[in-house]
């Protein structure tokens, strides 16, 4: 079971591709972190995510009832409030830490609408590194307007030998906007293929980070296939293997449907009692029937953990065809 | 030998001298600015083995400021991984410490760091410049972000950044002049700053922006309608000429 944990709708950012920053939760609004007390243990991943968590005066507070909850927690930031994560980083170097950016400076600095962006995510970058904090990495969201620079991007991670996650634009309740469209896709496939070849043929100097690299091709395979329209490579099992926690105490099954998939209230109810209920299982429902072919970390590395084999032939197949100088079959 | 500026690979025969070059020394280093054209990557590609030293002032926003050039930093970035790619290992950046980056040295020598790359420093100079115009301003900010570099070099746990520091020392007492830090107010705030890296980050901050008391060195660029290497001409006390140059 993996859990996001929205801990707020605020942001600081003013991303085109999010309008999250538009419709901000009230303070008052937000769950207390005690509240989080009520997830079960044993999580094998969490994920805190917002808006922006820094924003959150009580973001400590929560981090330290979640390292209770789980062995992998994992904050997803913009990296603007240097000085609140490293005072987080500081007293949990097991975090990993993932900082979203959008190109090299000019052009995260415009996709983001963040002055300065890029500077603060490198200074927060360097001194979490400096404080011992191990697992960092950088987060991408790709569009018609940054694919020209992801290839930048991965190069700059393979050099300060961290992680890139990447996602591409999506249109959701979480993200308030079904106004992304791809338009022409011709550049963004051509950037995304030239992406996956650079990963099945990781130079990375640690063995650990080439594997993770050529597993990461495979759901840009995932992300490829979602802009060319084509359906999900592996089922969907929101609701079941992942879950996420809105500001308001409410259970959702995933952040990328046109509503909030609603299974309960942890604020009222027990998280065994939401997973059991018979709203969690009508969710479960929809998700089965659920049309929109969304591929994101949070529903696509549950889906591959369940079914690692597709995956596992896929990338064996695609390193042998990249190593002969062909193109990997793209699905 | 150092192959050196304006901008060597503006020169459309550096592959040529660099062939002749290469077998007269035992290092071969090129300082660049930014750009990686055809002439650059070309001589890189036949010899893996020089040395390359970009000139960078601070993370985007501040080096971009301070060299007048759109997305320099990006462009430094891009090059240093396409240098790499074709095997270039002894690879660096340049920085000339200044009031006007002084805040963000450290960030950046730690950026650098991760990246795998070496980090040279040097204080502004007059001479081939083509002027003795260059001051440096807000003494005491640069020479505490020297010290913060003594101290975080000598903190380093590679040797070949230990020797980093005596060099940099010298830099502090080059800077100084009449118009420097006493040698006790520097002991009175490193003996604060350089007790953990933290510590050196909160100091130099705040002797930084309250030493910014004369119009920066980038603001003094523009409004003189320059580029590069602009001179600035302020009577504060916190200023003072440099006659020689300070480079290492």
């Amino acid at each position: 079971m993996e859990v996001n944990v929205i801990t707020t709708y605020r942001c600081n950012a003013r991303c085109g591709m999010c309008s999250i920053w538009q419709y901000p939760t009230r303070r008052s609004e937000e769950f207390a972190p005690a509240l989080l007390e009520k997830l079960p243990d044993g999580i094998s991943r969490l994920n805190i995510t917002g808006g922006e968590p820094c924003l959150r005066s009580d973001l400590a507070e929560i981090v330290d009832i979640l390292t209770t909850k789980t062995t992998r927690l994992q904050i997803s930031t913009n990296g603007y409030f240097t000085e609140r994560l490293e005072r987080i980083g500081r007293d949990n170097p097991d975090l990993e830490i993932r900082i979203s950016i959008e190109g090299l400076a000019e052009l995260n600095d415009r996709v983001r609408g963040l002055r300065d962006g890029f500077d603060h995510a490198m200074r927060s970058f360097t001194a979490l590194r400096r404080l011992g904090v191990g697992n960092l990495g950088f987060a991408m969201t790709l569009s018609g307007e940054n694919c020209r620079e992801l290839l930048d991007v991965y190069g700059m991670c393979v050099h300060l030998d961290c992680e890139l996650a990447n996602a591409v634009m999506h249109n959701s309740f979480y993200f308030h906007t079904e106004e992304n469209k791809w338009g022409d896709t011709t550049d963004v496939e051509k950037a995304m293929k030239s992406f996956i070849c650079a990963l099945l043929s990781s130079r990375r100097p640690r063995a650990r980070a080439r594997a993770k690299d050529w597993l990461r091709a495979y759901i840009n395979l995932g992300l490829l296939s979602t802009v060319q329209g084509k359906p999900r490579l592996l089922a969907c099992r929101a609701g079941t293997d992942s879950v996420f926690l809105d500001p308001w105490g409410r259970v959702l099954a995933c952040n990328g449907s046109a509503q909030p998939l609603v299974m309960g209230d942890l604020n009222t109810q027990t998280f065994g009692a939401i997973m059991a209920s018979p709203e969690a299982e009508e969710i479960r429902r929809l998700v089965r029937a659920c049309d929109r072919s969304c591929w994101m970390t949070g529903n696509a590395v549950p889906a591959m953990r369940r079914h690692p084999l597709p995956a596992l032939k896929w990338v064996a197949a695609a390193k042998w065809a990249v190593a002969r100088g062909r193109e990997p079959r793209w699905g | 030998m150092r192959i050196t500026n304006g901008e060597p690979p503006i020169r459309g025969d550096l592959l040529e001298i660099v062939d002749i070059q290469a077998p007269k020394a035992h290092r071969l280093e090129i300082s660049t600015n930014r750009d990686f054209p055809d002439h650059l990557g070309a001589t890189a590609r036949r010899h893996p083995d020089i040395t390359i030293r970009i000139g960078i002032e601070g993370l985007a926003e501040t080096n971009d400021s301070v060299r007048g050039i759109r997305n320099g930093f990006e462009w430094a970035m891009r090059s240093s991984h396409a240098l790499r790619d074709v095997g270039v290992d002894d690879l660096g950046f340049a920085v000339t410490i200044q009031v006007d980056n002084a805040h963000d040295l450290l960030n950046l020598y730690e950026f650098v760091s991760a990246e795998g790359a070496e980090f040279a420093q040097a204080v502004p100079q007059n001479s081939y410049c083509h002027t003795d115009g260059n001051e440096i301003h807000g003494v005491e900010a640069v020479q505490v972000a020297i010290h913060c570099f003594i101290g975080v070099f000598l903190r380093s746990l590679r040797p070949r950044e230990w020797s980093r520091a005596y060099p940099n020392r010298s830099l502090v007492d080059h800077v100084g002049g009449a118009g420097g830090a006493s040698r006790a107010w520097l002991r009175r705030t490193l003996s604060s700053s350089l007790g953990s890296a933290r510590g050196g980050y909160a100091e130099l901050g705040t002797s930084v922006y309250a030493s910014r008391t004369t119009p920066s060195l980038a603001k003094s660029a523009r409004r003189n309608g320059q580029r590069r290497c602009a001179p600035n001409r302020s009577n504060s006390a916190s200023t003072v000429a440099v006659h020689k140059g300070g480079a290492y």
